[in-house]
């Protein structure tokens, strides 16, 4: 028989562990420059598209110059956002969750249990290894509760999988998907 | 519950292995109905689907040439190539065929569920019996007429069904879905053993019940009705149901597709139009047309209660729910208790008069959109619904005092995009009568009498819209214990959702620009069947309820899956 301890009492909400705003890590620097270049090369994609399409298919030229101006309204706010994107990205870990934190106009900062964790992956892009960075995917089995990290240094992105890993108790020798194909 | 007889008491009837083709057999399992240990052995040697299935497979091939295969069958018949159009159906039938031949499953020695499928490639799927959430059980008119069913089979963290059989004997799929019962009862006693030590199962009915015994007595496996609804009180309950909107835009879509109409049934649009006014006078026709089609969707709403809720029943059993319901297609679902999540009850204030409202049991695994993977109890008094609460649940989450209220930013932002969105609309409105009016020769002045009833129809509805947003703020209430989070909004209708604190997966705190000067946050609370949010609460409120949260997901010992 299985014998537990747990007793469910009241918590003051003094008590209750803190989440710290000062404690969220920031994302590496390099993701400054990584996002500039990405956000970049859209932008020039967009304006060869502006300039191709009308001289490609013989429409007016001043259409070429409401086009590029079209991608320059879209593309140079973005740009420009880069540092604001990236200065508010970060991360903390804690005993018992991690955390992340993210976005400009509209701020989100999402906590996630060890104990919910289901998986983990970590991905790199070609130009993430350019930069040697990575991002780190923490999945649960919440609807839409998955987690994700962008723009770690990717020494301690392999780390902080392996310290979720170790956390949550999930063998990562062995799939914890509920069906495996092959 | 006024209006509503009181649901029938549990009925033991008999039923065999093979049901008749006209009704589904959702009686309660006989007490001599096969051993779990006998379904095992029947399920653990790989076999294909039934035999007749094959014709459903034959029928999905063909289904699969798509739209583009239809064209070409459809050419190729119409140019004297008839036999490319046959050749390409039998060769699609064939390909199906093919798909049920190799299509396998069978039950593993370590209790995996393995399915083998694929013409050309192989693919294995096993599915975990420990992780199944949910056994479908469906049986649509082809299935019936076929004397089969499709069974099924999900987890929690995917979106759809995890592994479909999708045409098996009853016998089958019954053996199929007593061994996931069985299986989940078989881990149960631990989790009732650990949970009888600590002061949680002071209220948890189930637990009453011998379930290590029950995995092995199959008169204890008896299932027993607790909620069933008749014809006439689905009656009633479609009559009080929201008005179904999709045959008026249907409706609207023949009138403006004009001759559609006429040509189809030989009414001409204009001459009915003409003979109602003949009849009523301008404007009384224009109300006439909208009778009719509040009437018309009446009618749908109510014949769509009765065919989808048509004889539905809600078994309890020591491993979870089961409900069965369908006039056309008869379908079944079971929830293991471990596995549900959320639960939600709406009412508008016409099913408030009468004492009643939908209950929604959602299970691991059902998607935002999906509500496949919930099991919806229609017309539920207090009393059913606290029952059912108390087995899904382990007690009653919407008792939790909701005495949080939001901050009054959400008043104050949903008067300015209401307001905001009908002055564009009118604004569009009013170009568009500003360009058409010279091109329509219309009276002079036309524009400014419409300016007029704009600025007009702008002002009542701002009046309206401050009215309905301060009366959806006023009804918005949330609440939290240690054991159960509820919340309550209010719009038309009225809906209460809860769900217990250790179900929690993640919580996330959102702000947008206008939130973070208001010092608000919205809370998204993430189970593993759906999200539960609480918009513009303070943010001290917000924190503390996030902090509250992770907290009791991190220190509950109970699995929340």
């Amino acid at each position: 028989m299985v014998t537990s301890s747990f007793v469910n009492r009241a918590i003051h909400p003094d008590d209750l562990p803190k989440l710290d705003p000062a404690a969220f890590v920031p994302v590496s620097d390099r993701h400054r420059t990584l996002l500039f270049i990405g956000r970049a090369f859209s932008a020039l994609v967009a304006v060869i598209f502006a300039i191709a399409v009308p001289l490609v298919f013989g429409l007016d030229r001043r259409l070429i110059v409401g086009l590029v101006a079209l991608c320059m309204t879209i593309t140079v706010p973005a740009l420009v956002s880069v540092p604001i994107v990236h200065r508010y990205l970060g991360w903390q870990v804690r005993d018992h969750d991690i955390s992340t934190r993210r976005g400009v106009f509209t701020r989100s900062v999402a906590t996630l249990p060890f104990s919910r964790v289901q998986n983990v992956a970590l991905r790199q892009t070609f130009l993430d290894r350019m930069f040697s960075l990575g991002r780190l995917d923490v999945f649960s089995a919440g609807v839409g509760g998955d987690l994700f990290i962008v723009g770690l240094e990717a020494d301690t992105a392999e780390r902080l999988r392996l310290l979720v890993l170790e956390r949550a108790g999930v063998d990562h020798t062995d799939s914890n998907e509920p069906v495996t194909q092959r | 519950m006024t209006g509503l007889p009181p649901p029938p008491g549990p009925s033991v009837r008999a039923g065999g292995d093979e049901p008749s083709v006209v009704e589904l057999s959702v009686d309660e399992p006989s007490v001599d109905e096969p051993s779990v240990e006998h379904d095992r052995a029947a399920l653990a040697r790989p076999q294909r689907l039934a035999a007749r299935g094959a014709v459903i497979y034959a029928w999905e091939g063909i289904r699969r040439l798509g739209s583009l295969g239809a064209l070409v069958a459809l050419a190729a018949f119409f140019n004297d190539y008839l036999w490319i159009a046959g050749a390409l159906l039998v060769a699609a039938a064939a390909y199906g065929m093919a798909a049920w031949w190799r299509f396998a499953f069978h039950l593993s020695d370590d209790d995996k569920l393995v399915v083998t499928a694929g013409v050309f490639g192989r693919r294995e799927s096993f599915v975990p019996l420990d992780r199944v959430s949910s056994v479908d059980v469906q049986q649509d008119v082809v299935h019936r007429l076929l004397r089969v069913v499709a069974v099924e089979v999900d987890t929690p963290g995917s979106t759809s069904a995890e592994v479909r059989l999708p045409a098996v004997t009853r016998a089958t799929g019954e053996a199929l879905r007593r061994v996931c019962a069985a299986h989940t009862r078989t881990i149960t006693p631990e989790a009732a053993d650990r949970e009888a030590e600590t002061e949680i199962t002071s209220h948890q009915p189930r637990t009453d019940q011998s379930i290590a015994a029950s995995a092995t007595n199959p008169a204890a496996t008896r299932d027993e009705v607790l909620v069933h609804r008749s014809p006439q009180e689905l009656l009633l309950i479609g009559l009080s149901s929201p008005l179904d909107l999709a045959p008026i835009g249907i409706v609207g879509l023949l009138f403006a597709g004009g001759g559609i109409i006429e040509n189809l049934i030989h009414v001409s649009v204009e001459d009915t139009t003409e003979r109602l006014v003949g009849w009523f006078g301008g404007p009384q026709a224009v109300l006439a047309v909208i009778v009719a089609f509040i009437a018309v969707s009446f009618m749908t709403r109510l014949a769509r209660t009765v065919v989808t809720f048509y004889d539905f029943t809600l078994w309890r059993s020591p491993a979870g729910l089961r409900s069965a319901a369908g006039l056309f297609e008869r379908r079944e679902r079971a929830a293991a208790y471990e596995r549900i999540q959320i639960a939600s009850a709406s009412h508008n204030p016409i099913q408030r008069r009468f004492g009643f409202a939908m209950l929604t049991i959602s299970m691991a695994a059902a998607g935002v959109l999906d509500t496949k993977k919930s099991i919806d109890i229609p017309g539920v008094t207090t009393q059913e619904q606290d029952a059912v609460l108390d087995l899904a649940l382990n007690g009653n989450p919407f008792a939790t005092p909701r005495l949080h209220t939001i901050s009054s930013y959400a008043r104050r932002r949903w008067i300015l995009f209401g307001t905001a969105t009908i002055t564009a609309l009118s604004a569009v409105a009013l170009g568009a009568v500003a360009w058409l009016e010279p091109r329509l020769d219309a009276a002079p002045g036309t524009l400014g009498e419409l300016s007029i009833a704009l600025a007009a129809t702008v002002a009542v509805s701002a009046s309206a819209m401050t009215a309905l947003a301060h009366w959806r703020w006023k009804g918005w209430r949330w609440g939290v214990s240690n054991e159960y989070i509820a919340t309550e909004s209010r719009w038309f209708s009225t809906t209460t959702t809860g769900c217990a604190a250790f179900k929690v997966q993640q919580v996330s705190l959102k702000q947008s620009w206008g939130q973070r000067r208001a010092k608000v946050a919205t809370v998204q609370i993430s189970t593993a069947a759906d999200w539960v949010t609480i918009p513009h609460v303070s943010l001290e409120e917000a924190t503390w309820l996030r902090d509250l949260l992770v907290y009791v997901a991190e220190t509950d010992p109970r699995s929340p899956l």
